[in-house]
């Protein structure tokens, strides 16, 4: 058994804090996976031209989790030994899809015409076990069998998908290119009324470049046009969320110390009405080839309305729930991407550059029939705001102006009422003279202006080099892991920035860390509870050397000898080089996950690490 | 991904199996949650329906209630912000908008709102028995006025919501109905249950509410409302029902195994076990950094701590301050001085937070006092019934009799019964809005030297309502400038 310090009696609130090397050596966490793709197909020609395919697809998956939390890892404020405990939980799932299609194509001349119908039906369903037990007598059995059970259960989710599709591809002479579909979507996961959804779209390209004035102009070998326009669904949310759920709220009632009751309560409202969100969209674009492909370039533009967006919405919770599963709002996305590739050298020595480059813009076209905005809560309340004319998912705060160095200051300036000197000055954005909850205002965005990216390929004989970078620019990061680490209320460590604070109007330190305290007001740098200002907030802008890769083949004739097919040592680095003002760990990451309403943040999350691999590749 | 070559025949099978289950394939009800639609049909439906209605009162009495009832008061207090910020905040008299405790109050609130209003819209069309079913609408009757009553006392005017909100966009229009007209509401529902609600129940329903618990809520309604002679005759209501009395011993009344007692009116109820209904006081009210020498399991929050003042405030002899609260502990050999509440210790509790302690809501001594209140308020007289209901209460105490040569005018006798309020029901949620019902709360808190401006006698509506529908829902006065 290894010895570890468990730091005790540290002051300030903290009993112990557990030792994280002990924590990471002896708690038991064990995940298993399998899954099993497989797809099989038949296809059955009736005519020439026209067959029937049946394709069968199933994705089997299983997983498995092991917990052991030994007597020897306490927790902080509570030291060991503490009572083992362990958990057991399995998923298991299935998926699967049957699609039936018809297809007939046919030339004739220089037409050619393909059309494609059929139907698809699709299911999953997904059973969770779970099984908690406590109370080991030791830590020498870590099965469940030696513990105590505290809580079991099982649970089961499933959803279903029915599609009609058709397609019609039509081409003439391989340089007018016209495709036109319409699908008709049903699924489980939306209202009686709105299960089913109809999206049409179109597309039609012209390949200049088979034109025949084209034949003259040689350094284009590829020039062409396309455009469409179309819509598309989403149902990408729970099971469930259209049906008003119950849960179980049970209770107690009896004499002689009471015996547990089943109690069945409200615990989502229900939404008949919620269906697709829907997408249209139009693109253009314009591929171009030069010389022989040595050079090519790509631009799009395209234009996407986003309408009856599938948001869980905070409601009024005085009607028994906090948030509904809704349709609402349109969002605008419009933007440019654009890539570029070119062969800079060729021959002994060959040097090729992939370039991309693209930008987004958001913006919220519409909220609910009132138009009031969203907010959006990720671990302080209303930490973001979603506003008509603003990007979805906006930073939501107070504005820092300075610091208050004298009471005069604060008395002769915008204040809440009990801002004090050393104290964040906030900016009036109402411009009413004093400070209030009106004075909150939007910080920042995720949406970068930009980002782009640029791969080198170099070749020399046997050896190749390689490098990818990454940029990012104008987005920023809600950094809200400094609500702890620039907590100056002393509970905690805090950052340097902590050596620059306000001491008095004589020694106001770097004029933006205010001064350290325990106090409860807002205003404080130190108040964890505190609304979100704009010292969460950083520029996430970054530019990032994603991936070197360094390799060398032994040369054919030296494999030979050795009786080999191959031989290639390499070394691939990882994420070496960041470039960025942001002072978190990554700014590439957010915590928050998928949801639309609360992005961008950094609550402490992971730092990602540089990789460094080196390799020997022999075939045989 | 593999690809097989299926045999026609096979594959035809595939053809005909997912053709006939396409017919409804698209409904697919939840598996492993009750759903509205199916649910509410039967009488057993409507029972479940009315205990989660019940068990709203736990997630709100866990926290809130003693945070909003003690902290705020001279009672308790909070030593260390480590505790919790925002009850911090509370204790300090410096709540913000966004506080999440009254955030919490204002959902839980009306999460049990909601299932009262479900099980009265519902229950109308279920053909059952009906003297249950008017039992059924009576109990959450009484429970929805309980939350209005805690509600109008710690936000003043908020929105009355006496149906099942079934269109979320229904939500938005419903605004702060003025402190009157809640109170209507409340005395309606109480009214209608003291008339349709058993007194007593058999061994399998103890803990639903009753006609003499709906009474004395609707005592203390009028009391706060300062009617004081409907006060006076509801709680006579309760005294000469003979249901109820005061128990020998003080300790008695909040014993683990003694739950729903004599005294009792109404509790919270509580069982441990590990089925999530275990009550969480027993740690909540432990000193922080006690380890578990306090709690027996777990470690204590120190979120309601006695203060030195309501440790002076029990005169001497008094036998139920060494019940109701303790100086310190003994860690090993050494005192420390950290005073801790003993009325909600569970000493073989089950779990950390998850212990056997009911929560007093309404008491028989209670229900004496208020009498006592409401008496004195319609005219001081010198001994008598007044004197008499105190001076039970003292008794018990183990102190001696107050006689009308030292509580010599009404005056006095109030500041006599707001003393004996205080230590009788210390810790149960009762003392900040007394201070607040009496109009005392300023000017007892400034007197031990903690100025609050007015408005702080209400609690900020939390922000996060305000800003999902602004023009609608408006903030307390005085809290907007913070």
């Amino acid at each position: 058994m290894r010895i570890y310090t468990t730091a005790l009696g540290l002051g300030n609130g903290f009993s112990s804090l557990e030792n994280p090397v002990k924590v990471a050596k002896e708690r038991v966490h064990h995940d298993t996976e399998f899954r099993l793709l497989g797809t099989a197909f038949a296809e059955y020609s009736f005519l020439k031209n026209l067959s029937y395919k049946l394709l069968v697809g199933t994705d089997l998956h299983n997983e498995r989790n092991n917990t052991f939390n030994p007597s020897v890892v306490g927790s902080d404020g509570n030291p060991p030994p503490v009572i083992p405990s362990a958990s057991y939980g399995s998923t298991d799932s299935y998926n699967w899809l049957v699609e039936h299609t018809v297809n007939y194509s046919t030339e004739l001349g220089k037409h050619h015409l393909d059309v494609l119908a059929g139907f698809t039906a699709q299911k999953a369903r997904s059973d969770g076990a779970s099984i908690a037990a406590t109370n080991f007598p030791n830590d020498q059995v870590q099965t469940l069998n030696a513990g105590v059970v505290s809580s079991a259960s099982t649970t089961g989710a499933e959803w279903t998908l029915l599609s009609y599709i058709g397609r019609i591809n039509y081409n003439y002479e391989g340089k007018y290119l016209v495709t036109a579909s319409i699908r008709r979507d049903g699924s489980s996961r939306f209202g009686s009324n709105r299960k089913w959804g109809l999206f049409p779209s179109i597309s039609g390209g012209w390949r200049i470049s088979q034109e025949p004035f084209m034949k003259d102009v040689e350094a284009i070998n590829e020039l062409k046009l396309r455009s469409s326009f179309g819509y598309t669904g989403n149902n990408f949310i729970g099971n469930y969320d259209h049906v008003g759920l119950l849960a179980a709220k049970n209770y107690v009632f009896g004499a002689n110390g009471g015996t547990l009751v089943n109690g069945i309560g409200p615990s989502s409202i229900s939404n008949e009405e919620l269906g697709w969100e829907k997408n249209k969209q139009f693109d253009a674009g314009i591929e171009l080839g030069l010389w022989q492909g040595r050079f090519t370039f790509t631009a799009d533009y395209y234009h996407k309305i986003t309408s009856d967006l599938l948001l869980s919405v905070p409601v009024p919770s005085l009607s028994g729930y906090t948030t509904a599963r809704q349709n609402i709002g349109k969002v605008k996305n419009e933007g440019w991407e654009f890539g570029a590739s070119s062969q800079n050298l060729k021959g002994n020595f060959t040097w090729s550059t992939d370039f991309n480059f693209s930008l987004n813009r958001n913006k919220v076209l519409a909220l609910g029939p009132s138009g009031e905005p969203i907010f959006g809560n990720y671990q302080v309340t209303n930490s973001h705001i979603t506003e008509i004319g603003q990007p979805l998912g906006s930073f939501y705060g107070y504005k820092v102006a300075g610091i208050y160095q004298t009471a005069e200051e604060v008395a002769n300036s915008p204040h809440f009422s009990d801002s004090a000197p050393g104290q964040f000055r906030f900016e009036d954005v109402s411009k009413d003279s004093r400070l209030s909850v009106d004075d909150r205002t939007i910080l920042g965005n995720v949406q970068p202006d930009f980002i782009y990216g640029m791969t080198n390929n170099f070749s020399y004989k046997g050896f190749e080099l390689s490098f990818l970078i990454q940029g990012v620019q104008g987005n920023e990061i809600m950094n809200l892991g400094r609500r702890f680490y620039a907590n100056f209320a002393g509970t905690a460590n805090a950052l340097k920035e902590l050596n620059n604070r306000w001491r008095s109007a004589d020694d106001p330190g770097d004029g933006k860390t205010p001064r350290v305290n325990r106090d409860l007001s807002k205003y404080s740098s130190s108040n964890a509870s505190a609304n979100i200002s704009s010292t969460h907030i950083e520029d996430g802008s970054f530019v990032r050397l994603k991936s070197i890769s360094l390799g060398y083949n032994l040369p054919q004739n030296t494999v030979q000898k050795l009786s080999l097919a191959n031989v290639r040592i390499y070394l691939n680095v990882q994420n070496l080089v960041t470039i960025s003002k942001y002072t978190g760990y990554n700014p590439e990451v957010s915590s928050t996950g998928i949801d639309p309403l609360t992005p961008g943040v950094d609550y402490g999350v992971y730092p990602i690490a540089k990789v460094f691999t080196v390799g020997l590749n022999v075939g045989f | 991904m593999k690809k097989y070559n299926f045999s026609i025949k096979y594959s035809f099978a595939i053809i005909l199996l997912s053709v006939s289950c396409k017919s409804d394939f698209l409904d697919r009800a939840p598996i492993s949650q009750t759903n509205s639609v199916n649910f509410y049909k039967t009488q057993a439906d409507m029972l479940n329906a009315v205990n989660a209605a019940y068990a709203s009162l736990q997630a709100e009495y866990n926290q809130s209630m003693y945070t909003i009832g003690e902290v705020t008061s001279d009672n308790t207090e909070i030593l260390d912000a480590q505790s919790g910020i925002d009850n911090t905040q509370i204790d300090d008299f410096k709540t913000l908008t966004n506080n999440g405790i009254l955030s919490s109050m204002w959902n839980y609130n009306y999460t049990g709102i909601l299932a009262c209003n479900t099980v009265i819209d519902r229950i109308q069309a279920i053909s059952m028995d009906e003297t249950l079913k008017t039992r059924y609408i009576a109990e959450v009757k009484f429970l929805r006025a309980l939350q209005y009553f805690n509600m109008v006392r710690t936000f003043g005017d908020v929105p009355l919501v006496v149906k099942e909100i079934v269109d979320v966009q229904e939500s938005y229009t419903y605004a702060r109905t003025p402190v009157d007209e809640v109170y209507k509401q409340i005395i309606a529902d109480l009214t209608e249950a003291e008339n349709n609600l058993p007194p007593i129940y058999g061994d399998a329903d103890v803990g639903r509410a009753t006609s003499g618990a709906a009474k004395g809520i609707l005592a203390k309604v009028y009391l706060t409302q300062g009617k004081w002679s409907d006060a006076a005759s509801k709680a006579q209501e309760v005294i000469s029902s003979a249901k109820y009395g005061l128990l020998d011993d003080y300790k008695n009344v909040f014993a683990i195994n003694n739950k729903n007692n004599k005294e009792s009116l109404f509790e919270v109820q509580y069982k441990k076990g590990g089925y999530g209904t275990g009550s969480p006081f027993n740690n909540a009210f432990a000193p922080r950094n006690s380890g578990s020498i306090v709690s027996t399991i777990g470690a204590g929050s120190g979120t309601n701590q006695p203060t030195a003042d309501i440790s002076a405030a029990y005169e001497p002899g008094d036998l139920r301050k060494d019940i109701s609260m303790a100086e310190g502990y003994m860690n090993g050999s050494t005192f420390v001085a950290s005073r801790y509440i003993k009325k909600f210790l569970d000493p073989n509790l089950f779990a950390g937070n998850d212990a056997d302690n009911n929560w007093p809501v309404l008491r028989y001594a209670d229900v004496l006092l208020m009498r006592a209140e409401a008496l004195n308020e319609q005219g001081y007289s010198a001994g008598g019934e007044t004197f008499d209901l105190l001076n039970q209460i003292r008794k018990r105490a183990g102190l001696t009799d107050i006689k009308p040569a030292t509580v010599p005018d009404q005056a006095a006798f109030r500041l006599a019964i707001e003393q004996e309020r205080r230590v009788e029901l210390a810790f149960e949620d009762h003392r900040w809005f007394d201070l607040v019902r009496t109009n005392r709360a300023v000017e007892v808190l400034k007197a031990k030297g903690e100025t609050i401006q007015p408005y702080r006698l209400l609690f900020p509506i939390p922000q996060t309502q305000i800003d999902i529908n602004p023009s609608v829902i408006t903030q307390n006065q005085g809290y907007n400038e913070n």
